[in-house]
């Protein structure tokens, strides 16, 4: 069984076909993230801009909420953000928060009205970190050395999504930091790599073997990056890749294990 | 016999006790940087620091043995005295380089290159923390090497 951390909606899938597809392939839990919400004038312009897409995910989990794992996608530089953190965990029961820094580092003002919100909570956030396809040039944005403002929230778990690539070593360095703020307590560490690709092949398998020789095997989490979660095949195809990367880099099943299932519950705050 | 060019005086060291450490390490010279003058680096620094109480006390440490102990001022470009204190550093107490650590300030920062201009001044080296900076904050983003492009 495995939890994947990193699947994308559209805001048009059911519930339950979604379940259906994860029985397929041995899925557990996932975690589904909002569609980001419109950063277009109208966006901006209308009142709560966050409102449907937040409502569009409590619906979709609703369902099934313990295996389907609601994530809000906060865009800071809209004007509720911070109410939508309240909206989305007190009145639809969201789980966690994502964010992608598009056009904005992660200790603009803004952001950091969000985190004090989640911290407030203590939920679990995901970063997009490392190169960020699709939207202009934003990747300037996303190194992961940016993440370390979240030394300032200690509430939140957070997760470095697509292990920063191409920028893993920094991603790792930063991740030794919040070990060492943390005391070296296992229980105090609060940042994690989502493993979910970016990186092509040859990349990842060097990271992942550095990256376990460094930080060992407690902080890496499994996501997909998927964006059809209703088709088991799409479920299925970095699961099996990433298997198979983490054996050819020596693993073993209980290290399998950690990243592929309990590593997650803990970032979740359910283990 | 090699030379560590990277070794953190806290201020209350005896020269002689470093250099029969060296001598016992099969160090030729060391690089020793002065404590920073602007918070404390360890928590049994005393918390009222300031340079000329960081400078003195590195300076009073390499008298010992000045070939061997090459003391380094840490040099605060945040702190309104920081060109006058690179003068004092190198001029007055005679010490061999600047440590500089980009903490909150990027590379390029105009206090920073006043400094820089100081230093060259002198024709001495510095030694600038590039990397994770494992410090209690968000410190790294400033650190990063092509930041100190600006040393062109």
């Amino acid at each position: 069984m495995a939890i994947d951390v990193h699947i994308h909606t559209r805001g048009t899938e059911d519930g339950n076909r979604i379940l259906k597809a994860m029985d397929e392939v041995g899925m557990e839990r996932v975690v589904l993230f909002a569609v980001p919400p419109r950063r277009a004038e109208d966006a901006r312009s209308a009142k709560n801009p966050h409102k449907k897409s937040l409502d569009q995910i409590a619906k979709l989990v609703e369902v099934d909420r313990e295996r389907l794992i609601g994530f809000a996608w906060i865009e800071p530089t809209l004007a509720d953000a911070a109410e939508a953190v309240d909206y989305a965990f007190s009145e639809k029961g969201l789980f966690g928060v994502k964010m992608i820094p598009n056009h904005w580092y992660p200790s603009d003002q803004r952001c950091l009205a969000v985190y004090e919100k989640v911290n407030e909570y203590e939920k679990p956030m995901l970063f997009h970190t490392g190169i960020l396809w699709g939207v202009s040039d934003t990747s300037q944005y996303c190194r992961p050395a940016f993440f370390e403002i979240m030394l300032h929230y200690p509430k939140i778990r957070f997760a470095m999504a697509h292990m920063s690539w191409p920028w893993t070593d920094e991603c790792f360095a930063v991740c030794g930091k919040f070990r060492a703020a943390g005391g070296y307590k296992p229980e105090s560490w609060r940042s994690y790599v989502d493993i979910t690709s970016g990186a092509p092949r040859i990349w990842k398998v060097d990271a992942m073997r550095k990256g376990l020789a460094y930080m060992g095997d407690r902080q890496f989490v499994y996501g997909s990056d998927c964006f059809e979660a209703e088709r088991a095949e799409a479920l299925r195809r970095n699961l099996d890749m990433d298997r198979e990367i983490l054996r050819e880099c020596g693993c073993s099943s209980e290290t399998m294990e950690r990243i592929f299932t309990t590593n997650a519950l803990r970032w979740l705050g359910l283990a | 016999m090699p030379i560590d060019v990277h070794v953190h005086a806290k201020g209350i060291e005896d020269g002689n006790r470093v250099l029969r450490a060296m001598d016992r390490a099969g160090l030729e010279r060391i690089v020793l940087m002065c404590a920073p003058p602007h918070f404390p680096f360890e928590s049994e620094t005393p918390a009222t620091i300031g340079y000329r109480t960081v400078i003195d006390a590195l300076a009073r440490t390499v008298a010992a043995d000045p070939q061997r102990l090459i003391g380094f001022a840490w040099i605060e470009p945040t702190l309104s005295d920081a060109e006058e204190m690179v003068d004092y550093a190198l001029g007055e107490k005679e010490l061999s380089g600047v440590k500089m650590i980009p903490y909150h300030w990027y590379p390029d920062d105009e206090r920073a290159q006043a400094v820089y201009r100081k230093v060259s001044s002198h024709a001495k080296p510095i030694l600038f923390h590039s990397g994770i900076l494992w410090m209690g904050t968000n410190t790294s983003k400033y650190c990063r090497p092509a930041e100190f492009e600006i040393m062109m």
